[in-house]
């Protein structure tokens, strides 16, 4: 199909109708600027030919001029093969549409409304939609031949079957057997109708029912079979309770056989073993009679025994209480005597003792009056040391405070004085005056170096040799002033060092309070001498002070002596004759009394162990005469004890003793005969049948127990044997096991036919691609040529695949860059060659319309004139129609079109 | 049970595998004890077998319809004896389980101690006559001589489904199952009637064909198709007054084309419905002629590419060329010339998709293909 013309009324920036065209067959150039509705006129004609007239969408309300609600009518005339055709369309308000075909010069209505539409459908093999719009994909051939502004640089799919397989087939010239895609579709729907894409059984379709039918099938069997396998179990149960409640019952039999023979045994025993005891108990009671009737004799003997032994013992025991009273009193005598005769030795050792204190006390204070006086003599010594230790002080006090850091630094600068003052002679000014005349000369300032400073005159011919260091200044009366300057620099500098040197100097002078250095060595000197004096007189001194510290505390030591002397003479008040006894008296009474003193007391001492003796030997004779009388009352007591025995002993048996015995012994050997011939009755181990019973009735209650357990399962399983094999499971499992033999079989059948079919179809659709993409080399030969002649670059090829979409742009197939990947120029030029292509394909039955809408806005002018070469050649063929804002880039090229 | 009643026997004897299994519904155990009840005067007998063994309460044997059976009726749930009226004795040795290697036979030795030596002893058992390379060690071996070796005068055995005589001196007969089961069984069918006219005489055993059904298997050969089709026309007459108690089996063999195989299908069927079962079963090919085939493949490059490309699937799955690939192949390779041989790879990758195995094509499904393929053209081009 290709256009002839397009009117517009009410349509965007179109309110009047306007009439774009007559477009030529060839290449048609709509420039215009940016929205003066190129496009939107377009989009006008997309709409007219292929949307119902009644269609109301956003699409086609957006074709009326804003702001208003006035009705789009478009019309556009188109030509195909089969003639000249003219749409009218009216939407929104009052649709219309009207089909029209120029006939016998003029236009001839051919049909109308709904008609009209599927006309123009059918002449240019659109589609519609369900609904709405149209869409680019609709729009048939015209859907790949539009290339539309602001589209994405895509190609569409070729897999659409009306359209896209014929333009396909067209690019590869491919003949379509339609007996072989006959039998391809069929083989298809025979697959599909089993099978997925994906090769897993379709849902519904015989191989999906069939194994949906298996795997039921299976389920059930599967419960069915584990039914059994309960079955075998349970019956194998019911087996083994079986077998244990056989052998159970069999060992029941046997123990209650025993355990009755036993019960009879037992009670037999029992009965034997009470009378046993009870004859036990007679033998028990005649011996412990006999037994005490024994045990009395022999008490009766002893008793009579130790009366005879006690009263023996009772005269004894009163002769030693005599005797012990007797010794006692003579204790007592010499103790009495002991005692008076103490206190006259006490006495005596007292007044030793005190004659004893008196001379220590007079000895004590002859020696405080001779301690006192030495030390009066002491501190008479101390005292002149540390006058003269005064003196010495106060002389060192009057020297200057030199010490021999200072003295050395004095020195020094002395020392630097004299150097700075010898370094200024040489280089400073020495000037000599020899007057010839008496003269009067003043020397002005300046330090003096050699001579004095000269004042008053000098005499005639008498030399005076002044020195400075830069410069001398002197005032000769009578004549003037004279000044005389060095130049040196080095002068002036020793100048100011010694200025400062001997300013420094004296200042030091003055702080150790000397004039001199001299003076200063030798008050250094004095110092050294007081300090040995000093150190001499301090080591006089401490013999004297001895252990005070100071010679306050030396007075202090005099005086206290001086008072203790005067307390203890007053406290002892020694008489005339104690004063004039020299010290060697007292010292030798002192020494007698120490003699005496620890005699007397040895005396006193030996005298009271003799008194504690007496005293001990009179409590001990004191206890043995109690003791004595303790055993005397004693033996009195145990007579009338035992006297009482006896008698209650002989009361007991008014028959006697031995009669009573006698008859005791009778009754013994009888019930131990009794006892005898009863135990021989019983059975050996009589004693272990009670618990053998016992024991023999728990097993058996055990075995009853366990047997109504196992009785117990094994009917248990017996009715659940009963009721599952009542179930028919045979049966069932027999018509599912056909059943599944049958699934199974159309399971194989269904897959055999599915694979079969698929795999055919597979086949031939292998052998088509393959044939396709034989033929695929010349079209990529094709597209490549196009392309470089686009592009200039005749390094690269266009690759496609066997889909006949592009792979990609490069030197071999397997380097390629993909589409995708291509940079939006040459995406654009790629699909232009390859609209191109497929246009003059379709341009071989029908003559084809290809579209440009401002698509190549990302190609640069050098391309730009390559693509004018392409498409001016291809509008021999095709028409073109390329609406652009740069009428510029198309100067020359094909027939500018107008919005009239 | 009637031709026993006929014939005035004694007893009838059901020597095993009465029922398939232990565990067959109660409906069916109760329709076959109302059957014995319908011959109350009959003695019935019945042993265990193999099938059916007599393991405990769940075996058949203790079903209600059974316990509540007629007096007639007797379950030889135990080894014992049974006496059957005058002097005969019947010794009964049935089968406790599934499996076994005993001779259920030597439990009969023991019965019969104590039996009075002038009385007719029938045994019945149930097992594999043990002949060479005929039975399973596992599957109650009886030994040929089981009759003499216990000293009776007869011996019934219940198990194999083929009437086998004369064994033991006569003494042992195995009479089948009176109706078979598949087809080949062609000896089943009967009972026997047993007669012995005293203690250690020899028994007379006649088979009495009780089959209802009747089993056939019939061949159309298409190499000999007018032969074959005159030969089954006059067999499936012969059958015919018969059909509806016959269960019968055709089978289609050989190559025939699609349209030979339709005529002959088209004309077996009407004939095969009146039977009780009518099996049709094809075992055939599609065969093309060559001058049909290279008419196609003129007509169609692409066909004679499948078709080679489908004997290489076979050589990849197979590892071997098929015959009748070969052929197809042979005759298209000059017109595919230009076309390349598929590869195990585009193979891998044809079949990927479709998660087919290579493997798992079979010849016989790379024959079904073959046959899809041409059946499918067949019926486009028709």
């Amino acid at each position: 199909m290709i256009l002839r013309a397009i009117e517009l009324t009410h349509v965007g920036r179109f309110r009047e109708t306007v009439r774009i065209g007559p477009l030529s067959p060839g290449l048609n150039i709509l420039a215009a600027p940016n929205e003066s509705g190129k496009s939107t006129a377009l989009r006008a004609t997309a709409r007219a030919l292929f949307d119902r007239h009644t269609t109301k969408g956003d699409e086609i309300k957006s074709l009326q001029p804003a702001g208003t609600d006035l009705a789009p009518r478009v019309a556009v005339e188109f030509e195909t093969r089969t003639g000249r055709f003219r749409i009218e369309k009216t939407f929104l308000q009052t649709p219309t549409s009207v089909l029209k075909q120029w006939q016998s010069g003029a236009w001839q209505p051919l049909a109308e409304a709904d008609l009209a539409d599927q006309r123009v459908q059918a002449l240019l093999s659109s589609s519609l939609p369900g609904r709405g719009a149209t869409k680019p994909e609709h729009w048939g051939f015209l859907g790949f031949l539009w290339a539309r502004q602001d589209e994405p640089a895509a190609w569409p799919g070729l897999q659409d079957a009306a359209v896209g397989q014929r333009i396909r087939a067209r690019l590869a010239r491919v003949e379509l057997d339609p007996v072989i895609e006959q039998l391809r579709t069929q083989l298809a729907v025979a697959a599909e109708a089993i099978l997925t894409a994906g090769g897993k059984p379709k849902v519904g379709g015989p191989l999906a029912v069939a194994e949906d039918d298996l795997m039921v099938i299976e389920t059930e069997l599967a419960t069915l079979r584990q039914t059994r396998a309960d079955l075998d179990s349970v019956h194998q149960r019911y087996q083994q309770a079986s077998a244990v409640v056989a052998q159970l019952e069999k060992e029941h039999a046997e123990r209650s056989a025993c355990a009755v023979t036993l019960r009879e045994q037992t009670l037999a025993a029992e009965r034997l073993r009470g009378e046993l005891e009870a004859r036990r108990l007679a033998l028990t009671t005649a011996k412990e009679k006999l037994a005490t009737i024994s045990a009395d004799v022999e008490a009766l003997a002893r008793r009579r025994a130790d009366l005879a032994t006690t009263q023996k013992e009772l005269a004894k025991a009163e002769a030693e209480a005599l005797t012990a009273e007797e010794r006692l009193s003579q204790l007592r005598a010499k103790l009495d005597a002991a005692q008076s005769e103490r206190p006259r030795l006490d006495a005596q050792l007292q007044s030793l003792r005190a004659e004893q204190q008196r001379v220590q006390f007079l000895l004590k204070l002859r020696q405080m009056v001779i301690s006192a006086d030495v030390l009066v003599r002491t501190f008479a010594k101390a005292e002149a040391a540390a006058a003269e230790i005064t003196v010495l002080e106060e002389r060192k006090a009057r020297l200057p405070s030199l010490t021999p850091v200072k003295l050395r630094r004095l020195e020094e600068l002395g020392e630097s004085v004299r150097t700075l003052r010898a370094e200024l002679q040489a280089l400073g000014l020495t000037v000599e005056l020899t007057p010839e005349r008496d003269a009067v000369i003043t020397a002005v300032g300046g330090s003096e170096l050699a001579t004095p400073r000269p004042q008053g005159g000098l005499a005639a011919g008498e030399t005076f040799r002044l020195h400075r260091a830069q410069a001398v200044d002197l005032h000769l009366a009578g004549w003037g002033r004279v000044v005389i300057r060095s130049g040196a620099q080095d002068a002036q500098t020793a100048a100011a060092r010694l200025a400062e040197t001997e300013k420094t100097h004296r200042q030091a002078l003055l702080e150790t309070g000397v004039t001199t250095v001299d003076a200063a060595r030798d008050a250094m000197s004095v110092r050294r001498d007081l300090d040995l004096q000093l150190k001499s007189a301090l080591a006089a001194l401490g013999p004297h002070l001895g252990d005070h510290e100071s010679l306050e505390k030396l007075r202090e030591a005099v005086a206290g002596a001086a008072r203790r002397v005067a307390a203890l003479t007053a406290t002892l008040q020694p008489t005339a004759d104690e004063q004039t006894r020299s010290l060697t008296d007292l010292e030798t009474d002192e020494a007698r009394h120490t003699e005496l003193i620890p005699a007397a007391d040895r005396a006193l001492k030996a005298f009271d162990r003799q008194l504690d003796q007496l005293r001990t030997d009179e409590r001990t004779a004191a206890q043995a005469v109690q003791a004595a009388a303790n055993r005397v009352s004693g033996h009195h007591a145990r007579l009338r004890t035992l006297e009482t025995q006896a008698g209650d002993l002989v009361a007991r048996y008014p028959d006697g003793l031995d009669a009573a015995k006698e008859t005791a012994q009778i009754v013994f050997f009888q019930a131990e005969a009794r006892v005898v011939a009863t135990t021989a009755e019983l059975p050996p181990d009589f004693e272990k049948f009670p618990e053998r019973n016992r024991r023999a009735a728990a097993a058996l209650q055990h075995l009853a127990n366990e047997l109504q357990t196992h009785r117990a399962e094994r009917d248990q399983t017996k009715g659940t044997l009963g009721t599952l094999g009542g179930q028919g499971l045979y049966s069932r499992e027999t018509e599912l096991e056909e059943k599944k033999a049958e699934a199974l079989l159309r399971r194989d059948a269904a897959r055999a036919r599915g694979w079969s079919a698929r795999i055919a179809h597979d086949l031939i659709e292998h052998r088509k691609q393959a044939a396709t993409k034989a033929v695929l080399t010349p079209l990529e030969q094709r597209l490549t040529t196009a392309f470089a002649e686009l592009t200039g670059d005749r390094s690269r090829e266009v690759f496609l695949d066997e889909h006949l979409q592009v792979h990609g742009i490069g030197r071999t197939r397997d380097e390629t860059h993909a589409f995708e990947n291509l940079s939006q120029g040459a995406k654009e030029q790629l699909l232009l060659c390859l609209r191109l292509a497929v246009a003059q394909e379709l341009a071989a039955d029908e003559p084809q319309v290809l579209i440009l809408d401002d698509v190549l806005v990302n190609t640069d002018s050098v391309r730009q004139e390559r693509i004018l070469d392409v498409l001016a050649a291809h509008a021999a063929r095709l028409q073109i129609l390329v609406l652009t804002c740069h009428p510029d880039r198309y100067r020359g090229l094909g027939e500018a079109l107008l919005i009239k | 049970m009637a031709l026993a009643r006929e014939h005035e026997a004694d007893a009838f004897l059901i020597a095993g595998d009465l029922f398939e299994d232990n565990q067959v519904d109660e409906a069916l155990v109760a329709g076959v004890v109302d059957l014995f009840r319908a011959h109350p005067e009959l003695p019935i007998y019945i042993l265990p077998g193999n099938h059916d063994p007599s393991t405990g309460p769940e075996s058949v044997w203790h079903r209600k319809a059974f316990l509540n059976a007629s007096q007639n009726v007797h379950g030889l749930r135990e080894a014992e004896v049974s006496q059957l009226g005058g002097h005969a004795f019947l010794l009964a040795s049935p089968l406790h389980q599934k499996l076994s290697t005993t001779d259920p036979s030597l439990k009969l030795m023991e019965l019969v101690a104590g039996l009075p030596v002038e009385s007719v002893k029938i045994g019945i058992t149930h097992g594999a006559l043990a002949i060479e390379g005929k039975h399973q060690p596992n599957d109650f071996p009886i030994a040929l001589n089981a009759a003499s070796r216990a000293g009776l005068d007869y011996l019934a055995i219940g198990h194999w489904h083929n009437w086998l005589p004369d064994t033991d001196g006569g003494r042992i007969v195995m009479p089948g199952t009176p109706e078979p089961d598949r087809f080949g069984n062609d000896a089943s069918g009967h009972v026997a009637l047993v007669e012995i006219d005293g203690p250690g005489q020899a028994p007379r055993v006649r088979p009495l064909a009780v089959a209802t059904l009747r089993w056939r298997s019939l061949t159309f050969e298409f190499l000999n198709a007018e032969a074959s089709r005159a030969s089954l026309r006059a067999e499936l007459a012969a059958l015919e007054p018969d059909s509806a108690q016959t269960v019968l089996r055709v089978t289609l063999t050989g190559t025939a084309s699609p349209a030979a195989l339709a005529e002959v299908r088209s004309w077996l069927e009407p004939i095969l419905k009146p039977f009780l079962v009518g099996q049709l079963v094809d075992r055939t090919r599609v065969a093309l002629s060559p001058v049909e085939l290279a008419d196609l493949q003129g007509r169609h490059p692409i066909l004679a590419q499948v078709l080679a490309d489908i004997d290489r699937l076979e050589t990849f799955a197979t590892g071997q060329m098929s015959v009748e690939g070969s052929t197809l192949a042979n005759t298209t390779a000059q017109s595919s010339a230009l076309s390349t041989p598929l590869t195990l790879a585009e193979v891998q990758t044809l079949l990927a998709p479709a998660k087919i195995e290579l493997a798992r094509l079979t010849p016989e499904l790379l024959g079904q293909l073959r046959q899809t393929l041409l059946q499918t053209l067949q019926e486009v081009t028709r």
